[in-house]
């Protein structure tokens, strides 16, 4: 998995690829290249869902209350 | 014994200083409210046998009284020197008994609502899926727990920045305020998508900061959107009508800012079958067009090639008349040949017949020869030389 993997641009990424499909203004050659990267961004996105966890960062309180 | 002697203000000076350490939390009912050029607050607070008078800023009281509220109010008492009379400077004070923190709550509420803290038209849409997330709650809370839990069930790969505060006593208001100012003032540092303030449920005395005014203006007042998730389902507080997003509890504040890991897998699975559904179909379709073209590029070559072989047929009929023609022709010149043949002098010479030549001209009559000329006498075979006797 990339280090920085931006989870939301490539889901969009996904749906636009989708989208352009639907619309049936693709040519062979570009829905080839399209279906290609499509596969590769909904394999990334798997993994990143199934695998990655949240992390948790505790403030530091900067202030002293009585 | 010597007397001190003092002025009247000296004197009301010299009480005041005095009076300082008597301030004491006093709890009683609220009688006689009333706030002048509304900034000056004047009430009475009483039980059955006395009465005090009160006197505080809109500054200094931040939650709306009214009569016959039951309240506990810390005040410092005070003798004013141009009436001598005495009154309790009221530093704060809040309702206590959950009839009146329930008018307190209705009071607080509708003068918000005046303000335009809760206008639904403010209210900020959060990301579908957040990446960095500040949390405002008590690390130790079933409330912050059940809302991690939730959240990393659903979804992952999000930072999560925990502001440790009290959720409730006597800290907790400045907590929370210091909270959201630290969240806002580090907006660029930790780009957070938003804050989450989430407490457990309670009773309206246990929800008081969530129900105070500073809390609910720290909520309006945040640049970064605001969710809040607090208690049971039935404990809405201002809080809640503050921000930008009310869930009915911490769970349900973990539900309503992520996505369900199997949600999104199926939809992305969905999406990843009608890209290759289409893909198929584009294909297909090409396929299609493809024998289309072949179809029409056939006709178009056998097309040719019948063309061709007509053109062919044609040439080689029209050679055929030709050589017809030709032979034909033939036969005609060697008719005339013959024809020609026939009437060639040097036939009827081999006939017996002879051309008789003076001087290279033929005689056709005696008249045109005398004696004694040489003639030359053309047979079929050769030419003789005579001489006419």
């Amino acid at each position: 998995m990339k280090k920085n993997f931006n989870f939301a641009k490539s889901y969009e990424e996904l749906e636009i690829i989708a989208e352009e499909f639907e619309s049936g203004n693709l040519s062979l050659e570009e829905g080839l290249k399209k279906f290609e990267k499509g596969l590769i961004i909904a394999k990334e996105c798997k993994g990143y869902i199934e695998n990655i966890e949240n992390k948790i960062i505790e403030i530091k309180k900067r202030h002293n209350l009585k | 014994m010597q007397f001190k002697i003092f002025t009247p203000t000296e004197y009301a000076v010299f009480i005041n200083e005095g009076l300082h350490d008597y301030a004491a939390v006093v709890e009683g009912e609220v009688s006689e409210y009333r706030i002048n050029q509304g900034k000056w607050i004047f009430f009475k607070i009483k039980d059955e046998n006395s009465v005090l008078d009160c006197f505080s800023t809109t500054f200094q009281l931040k939650s709306p009284l009214e009569d016959g509220m039951k309240v506990r109010l810390y005040g410092i008492p005070k003798i004013y020197p141009k009436s001598g009379k005495f009154s309790l400077s009221v530093q704060w004070a809040e309702a206590s008994g959950e009839g009146s923190l329930k008018r307190a709550f209705e009071l607080m509420k509708a003068e918000l609502e005046k303000e335009g803290i809760f206008s639904l038209s403010r209210k900020r849409e959060i990301p579908k899926f957040p990446k960095r997330i500040g949390i405002i709650a008590s690390k130790e809370s079933a409330a912050y727990k059940d809302f991690l839990k939730v959240l990393s069930q659903r979804f992952g790969g999000m930072e999560l920045y925990l502001y440790n505060v009290a959720v409730q006593g006597e800290n907790s208001i400045i907590e929370i305020v210091e909270a959201f100012k630290y969240f806002n003032d580090s907006k660029d540092k930790l780009n957070l998508d938003m804050i989450i303030l989430t407490r457990g449920g309670g009773s309206l005395e246990d929800l008081k900061s969530f129900n105070s005014k500073e809390v609910a203006y720290a909520v309006f007042s945040s640049s970064v959107p605001v969710v809040c998730g607090v208690g049971h389902e039935q404990d809405i507080s201002l809080a809640d009508y503050a921000a930008d997003i009310r869930a009915s509890t911490p769970s349900n504040a973990a539900e309503l800012i992520s996505q369900q890991r199997s949600d999104i897998l199926m939809h992305m699975n969905n999406e990843v079958y009608k890209i290759e559904s289409n893909l198929n179909r584009l294909v297909m379709s090409s396929n299609s067009d493809i024998e289309r073209f072949t179809r029409l590029l056939d006709g178009f070559i056998s097309g040719q090639i019948n063309a061709f072989a007509n053109l062919q047929s044609r040439l080689f009929n029209g050679l055929k008349n030709f050589e017809e023609i030709l032979i034909m022709q033939r036969s005609r010149i060697d008719v005339f040949l013959r024809l020609l043949n026939s009437l060639n002098p040097r036939e009827v010479l081999k006939r017996g017949y002879s051309i008789v030549k003076f001087n290279g001209r033929i005689i056709l009559s005696i008249r045109n020869i005398k004696k004694k000329d040489t003639v030359n006498i053309s047979l079929s075979d050769g030419d003789i030389n005579a001489q006419v006797l």
